[in-house]
């Protein structure tokens, strides 16, 4: 396949910036990925904080095992009726 | 991130961040939401990391799949998320292990990461032959870090992985 010279360009940026930056450059991507879920969460339906926190861990780790998935509801509910846990906090714009 | 890490040195012999974490140390970042960490431990030992933090997240139960085993923590407050996987006890996870890198994490502080070679034999491995992301990894690895990546090493395991033709194919000069 014929490589890309824009793709060529894009990683010597990247490769130029250096870990640290590449690093900073990944925290940004998955802060405006948490936002984008938070969006979803404005626009669905009213849910109860177990529901509306269940709804972000499926749109953020869709490939969380059915196992974990269960477990973590359950200690969700149990700290919400225990008025230890209220929801998840959104992150800030 | 930073209250894990130090719960991984008080409680586990060694570890190191893989995964999207280790990919933007090498190469190009990804949006992959949560944090890959390989730990030199046991199923009890994942346990005990869990307890540790519990007062600031949830801890999902070690899991095993194949011959890996794998837990999760779930942050109380944001729903970050960090999956803990500990270390097969074949000789190349003995041999990434004691090869892995100090990092001081721009965000997280004094950090260990994946060397570059064992993190594209790992993706090789996670790919299954199948997974096209992974393997564009892989290319992409081996291009930004051409003249760092010990080729030696790589021809060494990837046949004992079951990965051989896959290095071949991706240390083709094509895309």
């Amino acid at each position: 396949m014929k490589p890309d010279p824009g793709l060529d360009v894009l990683e010597g940026i990247l490769r130029d910036a250096g870990a640290d930056e590449r690093a900073r450059i990944g925290a940004e991507l998955r802060r405006r990925g948490f936002l984008l879920v938070w969006d979803q969460v404005d626009r669905a339906p009213a849910m109860t904080p177990v529901e509306e926190a269940m709804f972000v861990l499926g749109r953020l780790y869709p490939e969380m095992p059915e196992a974990h998935r269960v477990s973590l509801r359950r200690q969700l509910h149990a700290d919400h009726d225990a008025g230890t846990w209220h929801g998840f906090t959104r992150p800030e714009h | 991130m930073r209250d894990v890490i130090e719960a991984l040195d008080r409680h586990a012999p060694a570890w190191y961040l893989t995964g999207s974490e280790a990919l933007a140390a090498y190469g190009t970042p990804r949006q992959t939401l949560d944090t890959d960490v390989l730990v030199d431990t046991t199923e009890p030992g994942l346990r005990e990391l869990g307890a540790a933090l519990g007062r600031d997240y949830y801890f999902a139960e070690p899991l095993r799949f194949g011959s890996r085993v794998m837990a999760s923590l779930v942050e109380r407050s944001g729903a970050g998320k960090v999956d803990l996987i500990v270390r097969d006890g074949d000789p190349w996870s003995r041999e990434a292990m004691a090869r892995r890198r100090p990092w001081d994490h721009p965000a997280w502080g004094p950090a260990w990461v994946s060397s570059l070679e064992d993190l594209v034999l790992a993706k090789l491995e996670w790919s299954e032959g199948t997974s096209e992301l992974q393997l564009r990894d892989c290319r992409m690895l081996l291009r930004m870090n051409a003249e760092a990546v010990d080729r030696t090493y790589l021809a060494h395991w990837a046949p004992g992985l079951g990965v051989g033709q896959l290095l071949r194919d991706v240390l083709e000069p094509g895309r």
